[in-house]
């Protein structure tokens, strides 16, 4: 080989992405957005800085390997522990490609920390978690796992649900109760001296302090399990489990030296959650009293216009006349609403309410969602493929999905083409040029625009076929239902 | 029309609407990202650490470290979008290799490839893919982080410069270096037949 030829690394063989990964990867996004969901309290995890320093390397641990791969050490394993509860999720990914981020979903998995200040999460259904400063935890629907630090949680009653920490777990049916991995730490130097004589030379961070404010709780580590109830406490460490009750006894398995001042330090950990939940509650019910008041506002608005004003109150900003798509074609903005991909989308019994429809008219609005469905994958998949080629990726994929990668296949490979198509779709819209035949030559991303923004007139139509057109229109701009809303360049989003 | 799939280096551009999508974490953007990028993300992976269940989980983590920054993506700024993932993806694996050094010394032995019922060309091929994983292996992680860079992805110096944080003059040396090693280990891999990659 002579040192001035090429490397030929052609058969340097690499992994594909699996035809899933896609959708995997979305959806894991979502679980995490998700969990940033409940309120701007929730702690992403930090997020790297390309430009800046290398990124940390995880030394190895010697721990054991968590339920949910918590446990950085064990990296590899984590991860992919991970990818099999991603890969549960991917099933109802899949059936819910099209609806990605549309609906209203419970988090049901996710990992949250609190940095510095207190945070509070929604486990699912049925509990709450309250992290205080340094706390951290990954749940996975009645599995939670707590890696580090002190917090509060309730949980409503129902099928098991279990806390999981390096020291022991918590088997709960419905209850509440603290965790703290840290108690030790935060303590005297006495006290912890009388600890660590307690748990019989056990490292002081993996000590786990419980108490429990209602119900009972089952604390267990390696083969022992102690019961604790309503204003018990109970440390489970290397050296076992131990209980405290109310007055201050001890007993356990280990026999070893109780945590004296734990009930005392849970009580006055618990009045200050109670004083914070006080504290919240009346800035919710001032919040509450000045909503009230601007819905007072806006009802006797509506009122006024109701009687006499031209303009059409409660009008959706993507309900556009004719006027407004003019000004959208001028600015080349297509702005539109289209009925979510979900095939078996039924609106629940609020929604109705809400649209002031009656519970069966939920039949009459699925009906129109599947007939929608049934033109989009007739109408607009052959586009997709039309524009991209026919390929498993064609196959699987949403046809929203497809417009978007079609798009930006567009941007890269002929920008200015991208442009005009969208041009085009949003002049033809407008009606300020003349639909196209299906023998014109058209560029397959404007003939998709123009699908997808008639998609919501179709569903009208459908609609219209049982509610008659003016009551079609109401209820499909009417807010609840399942719909995706789009702004495409230049305007606002 | 029939709108081709971009080669790598032709993957880079992506117009301020789009980004603006990806930084507003709309979830079609982002599909379609993923979708888009998702091979070059695995080729970087697969030849920095070797093949296996690994490339996937670090391929997920990084689209996923991706998505949380994207708000905080400077479009206006140096880096393309494309470039910005690889110095992610490239970032985790130099970590990964220095993570799972002793691990990646130890597997891909070439003599464990079945001698039996195997034609003669195609055992040359996995021996030859072997050898190409194993040079790649020995070499320094800056050295092949670059080479992959260069040679694979297509990158720029001044783009890998980019990603690696080190100036051009540098990345240039690098990939001249890796390169050297990687002949170096080829030539020895099979001197006998004179088959050159």
């Amino acid at each position: 080989m002579n040192d001035d030829d090429k490397l030929d690394l052609s058969e340097w063989e690499v992994d594909e992405p699996p035809t899933d990964f896609a959708e995997r990867v979305v959806m894991a996004a979502r679980a995490e957005a998700e969990a940033d969901q409940p309120s701007d309290k929730l702690v992403a995890p930090a997020a790297p800085d390309p430009s800046h320093a290398p990124l940390e390397v995880v030394p190895p641990s010697s721990e054991a390997e968590s339920p949910l791969g918590m446990k950085r050490g064990n990296r590899t394993d984590s991860t992919r522990t991970r990818a099999r509860w991603l890969a549960t999720s991917v099933a109802f990914g899949m059936a819910a490609a099209g609806l990605l981020y549309l609906g209203n979903t419970t988090t049901s998995q996710g990992e949250i920390t609190a940095e510095e200040t207190r945070k509070e999460v929604k486990l699912g259904d049925r509990a709450v978690a309250v992290l205080e400063p340094g706390a951290s935890l990954k749940w996975n629907g009645a599995l939670v796992e707590q890696a580090r630090g002190n917090v509060f949680y309730r949980v409503e009653r129902g099928d098991g649900f279990r806390v999981h920490t390096v020291s022991g777990d918590v088997d709960v049916q419905g209850t509440c109760f603290r965790v703290d991995l840290g108690a030790l730490e935060r303590k005297s130097d006495m006290q912890a001296r009388d600890w660590k004589m307690g748990v019989a030379g056990a490292a002081v961070a993996s000590a786990m302090f419980v108490a429990v404010y209602e119900g009972k709780v089952a604390v267990s580590h390696a083969q022992e399990r102690v019961t604790v109830v309503a204003g018990e406490s109970a440390t489970a460490s290397g050296a076992g489990v131990t209980l405290t009750s109310a007055n201050g006894s001890e007993s356990g398995p280990s026999g070893g030296s109780m945590d004296e001042n734990a009930l005392e330090n849970a009580n006055r950990s618990l009045v200050g959650t109670v004083s914070d939940y006080k504290k919240r509650l009346e800035t919710i019910e001032a919040q509450k009293k000045s909503l009230e008041s601007k819905l007072a506002a806006a009802e006797s608005k509506l009122e006024t216009d109701k009687r006499g004003g031209d303009s059409a109150p409660g009008k959706s900003e993507f309900d556009l006349s004719h006027d407004e798509l003019v000004t959208l074609a001028k600015e080349g903005t297509l702005k539109y609403m289209a009925p979510c991909s979900k095939a078996d989308y039924r609106p629940d019994a609020e929604t109705l309410q809400k649209l002031a429809l009656a519970p069966q008219d939920g039949d009459t609005i699925a009906a129109a969602y599947k007939k929608v469905g049934q033109w989009r994958e007739s109408t607009m998949r052959p586009m997709c493929q039309e524009a991209i080629g026919k390929s498993d990726l064609t196959e699987r994929i949403t046809v929203d999905a497809c417009m978007h990668l079609v798009s930006d296949l567009l941007s890269e490979t002929d920008p200015k083409g991208r442009r005009e198509a969208q041009q085009l779709a949003v002049d033809i819209r407008a009606g300020l040029k003349p639909t196209p035949g299906p023998n014109d030559k058209v560029a397959p991303l404007t003939r998709m625009m123009l699908a997808t923004s008639q998609q919501i007139k179709i569903f009208e139509d459908e609609l219209g076929k049982s509610f008659g057109p003016e009551e079609a229109h109401r209820i499909a701009y009417g807010e609840g239902l399942c719909m995706g809303r789009s702004t495409w360049g230049g305007g606002k989003k | 029309m029939m709108v081709p799939m971009p080669e790598p280096s032709e993957r880079d551009a992506s117009s301020h609407g789009d980004v603006d999508r990806l930084r507003s974490r709309d979830p079609l953007a982002f599909h379609a990202f993923v979708v888009k990028h998702q091979r070059a993300v695995f080729a970087l992976l697969s030849r920095m650490l070797g093949r296996g269940a690994h490339v996937e989980d670090l391929a997920q983590e990084t689209f996923l470290r991706a998505h949380r920054a994207l708000p905080t993506f400077d479009p206006n700024g140096p880096a393309k979008v494309s470039t910005w993932l690889l110095t992610i993806a490239t970032r985790l694996a130099l970590d990964e290799r220095k993570r799972r050094r002793p691990e990646i010394a130890a597997d891909a032995d070439p003599e464990a490839i079945p001698a039996q019922d195997t034609p003669f060309h195609d055992r040359q091929r996995t021996e030859l893919r072997v050898a190409l994983e194993a040079a790649a292996r020995d070499l320094p992680d800056d050295q092949c982080a670059a080479l992959v860079l260069s040679e694979v992805q297509g990158l720029t110096l001044a783009e890998i410069a980019m990603v690696l944080g080190v100036p051009e003059g540098t990345v240039k040396t690098r990939v001249f270096r890796a390169r050297e090693k990687m002949k170096d280990s080829l030539r020895a891999w099979n001197p006998t037949t004179g088959r050159e990659p």
